[in-house]
């Protein structure tokens, strides 16, 4: 991703809206890389060490985020950020698929694309997506109270991105990060467990 | 005239909350106090937010050591477009 500017993305995503092809599959890669980068920093974290392969899920996220207005993506750290939020959708969307299949459901359809939805062999289970889907919600409503809140949490708990990388990403200081990220938590956890 | 004229009831309370976190835990009360008697709902929020993060401050931490390391799990090892 270094090797492209701020320009050359802006005109990708220009030529994505356009219609082009070849731009599609080319911000794809760029996109690709970056939930990657942060998607493997965090399995090392944390020690997710299964396989799957979730085509569509990824293939969603993605073309949710390339929906956007591409003057809003202004630089590789932004990047970062819409990389987090794509990372959130594709783990809050599998606990919903998981948490239906457990209910022996399939009333509740979590893709957009037409692509087949993952096998259920990994991921996350049982309170596991629970949790997550419940988080999810949450997230959803504190957007409608502060959305900047809700993007702090994204590129912290989603991305394990630092205070400073966060602060870079969402073009605040890494003060309003740190303040954001503590009251966001407080709310998350009344909401959550209270 | 209020020194942070534009800022929302949300924004407003950011700023009390991390006030209130760099005091003394023995000023905070007072501080709470202060707050409500300004603005009485945005104070019984600032109480119900000091008193959630005193609970657990580290929640996130935490539930993230809960449900991400399964959760990663589901996320794709391989480049959906080109394979393995």
């Amino acid at each position: 991703m270094e090797k492209h500017t701020r320009g050359t993305v802006t005109r990708l995503l220009d030529e994505v809206r356009r219609g082009d092809r070849a731009a599609l599959d080319e911000v794809f890669d760029l996109l690709y890389d970056e939930i990657q980068g942060l998607a493997q920093r965090q399995r090392r974290r944390w020690g997710g060490n299964h396989t799957l392969d979730t085509t569509a899920l990824v293939h969603e996220a993605y073309l949710k985020l390339v929906g956007q207005d591409p003057l809003d993506v202004e630089s590789r750290a932004h990047f970062c950020a819409l990389a987090a939020r794509a990372i959130r959708h594709i783990l809050c969307n599998y606990a919903r698929l998981q948490r239906t299949q457990k209910r022996g459901g399939g009333l509740e359809r979590v893709t957009l694309d037409d692509r087949d939805p993952p096998a259920p062999s990994a991921g996350p289970v049982g309170e596991q997506a629970e949790l997550l889907a419940a988080l999810d919600h949450a997230l959803e409503r504190l957007e409608d109270l502060d959305s900047r809140q809700a993007n702090v949490v994204e590129c912290r708990f989603f991305g394990g991105m630092t205070v400073q990388e966060t602060a870079t990403a969402l073009g605040v200081s890494p003060r309003t990060v740190k303040r954001d990220w503590a009251i966001a938590q407080a709310w998350l956890h009344r909401e959550l467990e209270g | 005239m209020s020194p942070e004229p534009a800022l929302g009831p949300r924004r407003r309370l950011g700023r009390l909350f991390e006030r209130a976190l760099d005091l003394p835990h023995e000023e905070r009360p007072g501080f709470v106090e202060a707050a409500r008697r300004e603005d009485p709902e945005l104070g019984a929020e600032l109480e119900s937010l000091l008193a959630s993060h005193a609970a657990a401050p580290d929640y996130l931490e935490a539930l993230a050591g809960k449900v991400l390391p399964g959760a990663l799990g589901a996320f794709p090892t391989r480049h959906p477009r080109t394979g393995p």
